[in-house]
C-alpha cells in the first residue's frame, strides 16, 4: 500500500515531491565532494551545516533537499517497485 | 574518482535530517568520539588511574640524541596511540562510506608526518625560526599537495572537518563551563556585529558589481559566519547556481590562508594580549580549522617571546568562544532567513521551497553540543576539588592527558588542510566575486581588530584569570 501511495504522489501531483526523490537530485556526500572542488579543505560533504542538500543535474542548482519542481522524475528506485507491483 | 565512480555514487540519499543524522554526519561522530575520550579519561582518573600513557607527546629536546632517546623509551606508546586513532577514525569514516582500504594508509602517512612536526616543534630553538607546529603543519602539507601530489585517494585520510570537530569537543573538556557562561554573550555580541557588517557589506559591494543576488549571499555568509561550511550551506538554502559555492569556496579559502599567517603576525607586531589576539582572530578568520592554526601558533608564544602577555590556552579559549559559541551555531538562523527572503523577495524559479524552521536544527553544527557536554561535564565532576587540589591533582592526571590528544587531533587537521589545498583544482574565483568579498574582509579584519583590542579588551584579555 505504501508502494502505490509513494507512486500516486509521484504520478498526479509531482509538484508536491521533494527533489530530494527526484532521478535529477545527487547529494551523496562524496559525490558534493567530487562536485566542489576544495570544499573538503575547509569544510566538508558530510557536516551537519550542509544538511541534505544536492545538486540539481536538471537545472545545474544546488538546492535544499525539499525543494519541489514540475520537471521532478523519480528515482530508478520507484520504476523498479512500479515493475514489480505488475 | 573516475566518472564512472562519480555516476555510481550520485544516487540521492535517503534523508539524514532525521535519526539516520546520528551515523551519517561527522559531526555526530567527532561527539561520540570526543565524549568517549573525555568519558574514558574520568573512568581512568576515578580508579586513580590516567590516560596519559597513550597520550604520549614528544617531549622538549635540544640535539637529536635527547629526541632518539624519547622515542627508543615511549616506541610501544606511540604504537598504542597510533592503534587507537586508527581503530577509531576507521570505523567512523567506514560507516560515514570511506573505505578502509583506503583511510588507513593515509592516515599512517598523516601520523607519522605529524610526529615529525610536533617532534620539530618540541625542539628548544623553535620559536626562534618561527617553527611552530600549525603553521609547519600547513606550509609542509600545501608543498606537498601542490609541488609533489598524492594520489587523490588519499584524502580519505585527510579529513579537515573532522579532526578539527573532535579536537574542538576534546577541547570543551579543558575549558570550565562556568568561562563558555560568563564570556559566551560578549562573543555572541563582538561576532553578531562584526557577520552582519561583514554580510552586507560583501552583499552590497557584489550586488553593486552586478553579481546574483544568490552568489552576494553564498560569498556573504562565506565570509561573514563559518567560511566554506556558511557559504555551502547558504548556497543550498536560497538556491545557488551550481558553479557559486566553488566560487565562494576558491575566494575562502584563499583569504582564510593568507589571514593564518597575516593575523598572527600583525598580533605580534602590535604585541596583543593571547586572550585579545585569539579573539580577534575568532572574529575574522574565516574558517574554523584555519582560526585554531592561528590562534594556536600565537599562543605558543606566550611565554617564549618577551611583551606577549597571557597563555597559550588563553588564545584558543577565547578564538573558541568567539568562533564557534559567536559565529557557527547561527549558521541554521541565517539559512532560514535567507531562504525566506530568497523565495519571498528575489525573482521566482521553477524549483521551489517552502522555508521550513527545522532547517535552523538541520545545519546547526552538532559538534558543539559535545563541546559544551564535554565541558559541562568535566566542570561538575570536578567541582568538589579547591583550585591547589584541582591544579596538583585534576590538571595533570585528568585534563593534560585530554589536551595531549587535542594537540594531536588538531595537528591531524592543520596538515590535512595542506595536503587538501591544491590551488591549481581550485575553480577560477572570477574578479567581482573576489573584490566582493575582499571589501568584506577589509571591514571585518578592521572591525574585528577595534571590538577586541579596545571595546572587549580588558574582557578577553582577562579571560580564565
Amino acid at each position: 500500500m505504501g508502494l502505490f501511495s509513494v507512486k500516486a504522489r509521484a504520478n498526479e501531483a509531482p509538484r508536491l515531491v521533494r527533489c530530494e526523490t527526484c532521478k535529477y537530485f545527487r547529494n551523496d556526500p562524496a559525490y558534493i565532494e567530487e562536485a566542489f572542488r576544495g570544499l573538503t579543505s575547509f569544510s566538508s560533504g558530510y557536516a551537519s551545516a550542509r544538511a541534505d542538500d544536492g545538486l540539481c543535474t536538471q537545472h545545474d542548482l544546488y538546492l535544499a533537499a525539499d525543494c519541489t519542481c514540475p520537471r521532478h522524475k523519480p528515482k530508478s528506485f520507484f520504476r523498479v517497485e512500479e515493475r514489480s507491483i505488475r | 574518482m573516475s566518472s564512472a565512480d562519480m555516476d555510481s555514487r550520485a544516487i540521492a540519499r535517503p534523508g539524514t535530517s532525521g535519526w539516520g543524522e546520528l551515523w551519517r554526519k561527522e559531526d555526530w561522530w567527532a561527539i561520540w568520539i570526543g565524549l568517549g575520550i573525555v568519558l574514558v579519561a574520568y573512568l581512568l582518573f576515578a580508579q586513580g588511574d590516567s590516560l596519559k600513557w597513550i597520550a604520549v607527546t614528544p617531549a622538549k629536546w635540544s640535539n637529536i640524541g635527547q629526541l632518539m632517546d624519547h622515542f627508543s623509551a615511549n616506541i610501544l606508546r606511540y604504537v598504542a596511540q597510533l592503534g587507537m586513532w586508527l581503530a577509531i577514525f576507521t570505523a567512523a569514516t567506514a560507516v560515514l562510506g570511506h573505505r578502509p582500504r583506503q583511510f588507513i594508509p593515509a592516515f599512517l602517512l598523516l601520523y607519522v608526518i605529524s610526529l615529525l612536526i610536533f617532534s620539530l616543534g618540541q625542539w628548544d630553538q623553535a620559536n626562534k625560526y618561527n617553527l611552530e607546529p600549525p603553521l609547519v603543519a600547513l606550509l609542509v602539507g600545501m608543498l606537498i599537495s601542490n609541488l609533489i601530489g598524492l594520489p587523490r585517494w588519499l584524502d580519505a585520510g585527510f579529513r579537515v572537518e573532522f579532526y578539527v570537530k573532535v579536537g574542538i569537543v576534546l577541547l570543551g573538556a579543558t575549558l570550565p563551563f562556568t568561562l563558555i557562561v560568563w564570556a559566551g554573550p560578549i562573543a555572541i555580541l563582538q561576532a553578531s556585529i562584526v557577520s552582519i557588517t561583514t554580510f552586507l557589506v560583501i552583499f552590497w559591494t557584489g550586488r553593486a558589481l552586478g553579481l546574483d543576488r544568490r552568489l552576494c549571499a553564498t560569498l556573504g555568509a562565506g565570509g561573514a559566519v563559518c567560511g566554506v561550511s556558511a557559504a555551502i550551506a547558504i548556497a543550498g538554502a536560497v538556491g545557488a547556481k551550481k558553479e557559486d559555492a566553488p566560487i565562494a569556496i576558491t575566494t575562502v579559502i584563499l583569504w582564510a590562508i593568507v589571514m593564518i599567517f597575516v593575523l598572527p603576525l600583525v598580533s605580534r607586531a602590535l604585541g596583543l594580549p593571547t586572550g585579545v589576539a585569539g579573539a580577534w582572530i575568532g572574529t575574522s578568520e574565516f574558517a574554523d580549522a584555519a582560526g585554531l592554526a592561528a590562534a594556536q601558533s600565537y599562543g605558543n608564544l606566550a611565554g617564549q617571546v618577551p611583551g606577549i602577555a597571557g597563555t597559550s590556552d588563553q588564545a584558543v579559549f577565547s578564538f573558541t568562544l568567539m568562533k564557534v559559541v559567536g559565529r557557527d551555531v547561527w549558521i541554521g538562523i541565517w539559512a532560514f532567513v535567507l531562504a525566506i527572503v530568497a523565495t519571498t523577495r528575489w525573482e521566482a524559479r521553477e524549483v521551489g521551497q517552502r522555508p521550513n524552521a527545522a532547517q535552523i536544527w538541520w545545519r546547526f553544527p552538532k559538534f558543539v553540543i559535545g563541546f559544551v557536554i564535554a565541558s559541562a561535564f568535566i566542570t561538575w565532576v570536578t567541582a568538589e576539588y579547591s583550585l591547589a587540589d584541582y591544579n596538583k591533582t585534576v590538571t595533570p592526571v585528568l585534563v593534560a592527558p585530554v589536551k595531549d590528544l587535542r594537540t594531536w587531533a588538531f595537528i591531524f587537521c592543520f596538515l590535512s588542510i595542506g595536503l587538501t589545498t591544491r590551488f591549481r583544482e581550485l575553480a577560477s574565483a572570477g574578479r567581482k566575486p573576489f573584490l566582493a568579498f575582499s571589501a568584506g574582509v577589509v571591514i571585518n579584519v578592521l572591525l574585528g581588530f577595534v571590538l577586541s583590542a579596545f571595546v572587549f579588551a580588558s574582557h578577553w584579555e582577562n579571560l580564565t584569570r
